[in-house]
């Protein structure tokens, strides 16, 4: 369907002849012989361009052109005159006419201009939306997306300089892109527009021109920065009656002041970059839980597995034992006989010894099957960790291994089995021991503090750290790089599951040559427990 | 301590059994040895009185804690030694609570010479 076009001319002549010419053009033509009747008409139907004499009774044309522009931006005028000065028609032009035309006017001239202003009405809009919708679609990271719709909002609105601001968690607004402005002063004095007036229009949902110099207007006058502001339009970035931010545009080279027309631009501009910050925002939420499920799989999946070995243990234990009852108490009753020779006795010993291993392997076997439910009693973390420490003093000392520890007095207590932890961090220290062994520097750093309503324990040695292919290894059963005889690969499946027993979590950052850390995470004990 | 003591060993297997004999010979007891429940009920039957029980847990007529309940009937004040290689202890602690034992009458296999005769002796000594 064609566009709609009014024509608004006193001369009953003037208005059959457009109509005629225009309605051949397949455009819908309407007429006026007013501005008072063309105002009427307009507010009736949606035109797309308007043709209208100046010069008129009741309401002339510059008087009616205020009007329109007010009313619908987007409609497009063209003036005609008959005897009309430059003056009138600049005047007109800056009032936001699209041309003028001189009367009497060649028809040619009159319909390529018709054609022109229509397309540019069209077009201007459109442009400006598909840019945006563009950007949208090119990126889910604001850090891509937001200066590319500050640059378009500068296009679109013939402006200086745009800043997009967002309000961070903590409800404060902070520049999230800004295109035009290159020194920091000057986006930190937009971020204080922002401020001031963020609040007003988050409150009315609607959008702000303000009106240049701004070092006449009180709200502002103490900012220096922001006195080349010659015309600025604060817009709330507003999604489902909620403000997520500022879109700010400012002309401060230009003469002219935004306007209504430029108002509807930024509204179009600033629901979609509201639009897709949301989307960003979903994005960024989608991405945090599917690393979420991804971690619960893989914690599923370590479940399963000491679980499943856990059985096997069980069974071969059992199994196990009871021969090895046999050798040990037969090698232990031979040993008791006085006859034997040295390298007889010896040997004996050596059957014991290996014999008292086995059973140690076992042991552990057993302790790993065993998921015992943990008791909860209330303590605090020094209570478990220090006697722990205790133990391995000695032992560190003589390696000339620094064992330092911080645990802030106000730490929550936890609601654990000591005991089982006790074994938890005796199990880290002691691996922590054995990756500094012979090393001049070697240092154990332990430390707690308490985040979101959980305790975090921090073991650190700057030992030479894990392989990054061995990372994923470390808590599953029997998994050891230890030499042989030094460790039954338990010791962290074991931690593992007591840590998950009691409702935390478990897990480890290394780099080769740097150290390794384990960071135990524990529910702290909440108010209300027993 | 006064004199020798008499002591039923029940285990189902020969060389464990073999073992505790060789062990308890030098602190002169007197021990009688049986392989099952069964064999423990006649051996109960037979005897006058014993002061000291030392049995597995399982067993291949039965559980450990059903010869304990025999051998009270007819020893009530006698001394009960549990030895077992199974592993979860915590999972039969309330089998074990209502038969009025708990883990320290447990002697967990393999065990040290020294563990089970000083277990033995304190037994003993708790039964008089």
């Amino acid at each position: 369907m064609g566009a709609k076009i009014l024509v608004v001319d006193d001369e009953q002549g003037i208005r059959d002849l457009l109509s005629l010419e225009l309605g051949n053009r397949e455009y819908q033509v309407a007429t006026a012989a007013n501005g008072e009747e063309a105002l009427k008409k307009i507010s009736q139907e949606k035109f797309h361009l308007v043709i209208s004499d100046i010069k008129m009774p009741r309401m002339g044309g510059l008087e009616m052109l205020d009007a329109i522009k007010k009313a619908d931006p987007d409609i497009e005028v063209i003036m005609s005159t008959g005897y009309g000065t430059i003056e009138t028609a600049v005047s007109a032009m800056k009032m936001g006419a699209y041309d003028f035309i001189q009367k009497p006017f060649n028809l040619d001239e009159i319909l390529a201009l018709t054609e022109k202003a229509l397309e540019k009405n069209d077009l201007k809009t459109i442009l400006g939306i598909y840019e945006t919708s563009k950007a949208i679609f090119s990126s889910v990271k604001l850090e891509t997306l937001l200066p590319i719709m500050a640059e378009v909002s500068i296009r679109v609105l013939k402006a200086d300089d745009a800043s997009i601001m967002l309000l961070n968690g903590d409800g404060k607004l902070k520049v999230a892109a800004s295109m035009g402005l290159t020194d920091d002063d000057r986006a930190q004095a937009r971020l204080a527009l922002g401020e001031r007036v963020a609040g007003k229009a988050a409150e009315s949902g609607k959008p702000l021109i303000i009106t240049g110099p701004l070092e006449q207007d009180a709200r502002f006058s103490d900012v220096e920065s922001l006195r080349d502001i010659r015309s600025s339009i604060v817009f709330p970035l507003l999604l489902e009656g909620q403000v997520m931010g500022i879109l700010n545009i400012n002309r401060t080279s230009k003469t002219d002041s935004f306007g209504p027309c430029d108002l509807r631009h930024a509204t179009i501009l600033g629901s979609q970059i509201a639009q897709a910050v949301h989307n960003a925002k979903l994005y960024a939420e989608l991405e945090k839980k599917i690393v979420e499920i991804q971690q619960m799989q893989a914690q599923l999946v370590q479940t399963e597995k000491l679980a499943a070995v856990g059985q096997l243990a069980a069974g071969v234990a059992h199994e196990i034992n009871n021969p090895l009852t046999g050798i040990l108490g037969f090698t232990e009753i031979m040993l008791q006989n006085d006859g034997l020779s040295a390298e007889q006795r010896e040997d004996l010993e050596s059957i014991l010894h290996q014999s008292r291993r086995c059973r140690k392997i076992v042991q552990n076997l057993l302790q790993f099957s065993r998921r015992r439910k943990p008791k909860n009693e209330p303590i605090r973390l020094g209570e478990i960790l220090d006697p722990t420490l205790q133990l391995v003093q000695y032992d560190f000392r003589s390696a000339n291994i620094s064992l330092k520890t911080h645990i802030p007095e106000d730490l929550p207590l936890l609601c654990v089995d000591s005991s089982q932890l006790e074994q938890v961090f005796l199990n880290l220290v002691t691996n922590a021991r054995q990756a500094l062994e012979g090393r001049k520097d070697g240092a154990v750093f332990i430390n707690a503090a308490q985040k979101d309503g959980r305790v975090v324990i921090r073991f650190e040695d700057n030992g030479p750290g894990i392989a990054p292919e061995n990372l994923d290894k470390i808590f599953d059963p029997f998994f050891t790089t230890k030499p042989v005889g030094k460790g039954t690969g338990l010791g962290l499946s074991i931690s593992y599951g007591i840590i998950q027993e009691h409702k935390g979590s478990i897990h480890c950052e290394s780099r080769l040559g740097a150290g390794t850390a384990f960071i135990i995470e524990l529910p702290a004990r909440t108010e209300q427990a027993p | 301590m006064s004199g020798a003591k008499k002591i039923l060993v029940v285990e189902d297997e020969a060389v464990i059994r073999s073992i505790c004999r060789r062990i308890l010979a030098p602190l002169k007891h007197d021990a009688v040895f049986a392989s099952g429940i069964r064999e423990a009920a006649e051996k109960i039957d037979s005897s006058h009185r014993f002061d000291l029980l030392i049995t597995d847990m399982r067993l291949p007529d039965g559980d450990g804690l059903e010869a304990i309940s025999l051998f009270r009937e007819r020893n009530a004040r006698a001394a009960i030694l549990i030895m077992t290689g199974s592993p979860n202890p915590g999972a039969r602690a309330d089998r074990l609570q209502e038969a009025g034992l708990d883990e320290k009458d447990i002697l967990a296999k393999p065990f040290e010479i020294k563990d089970f005769e000083s277990l033995v002796r304190r037994k003993l000594e708790e039964a008089e």
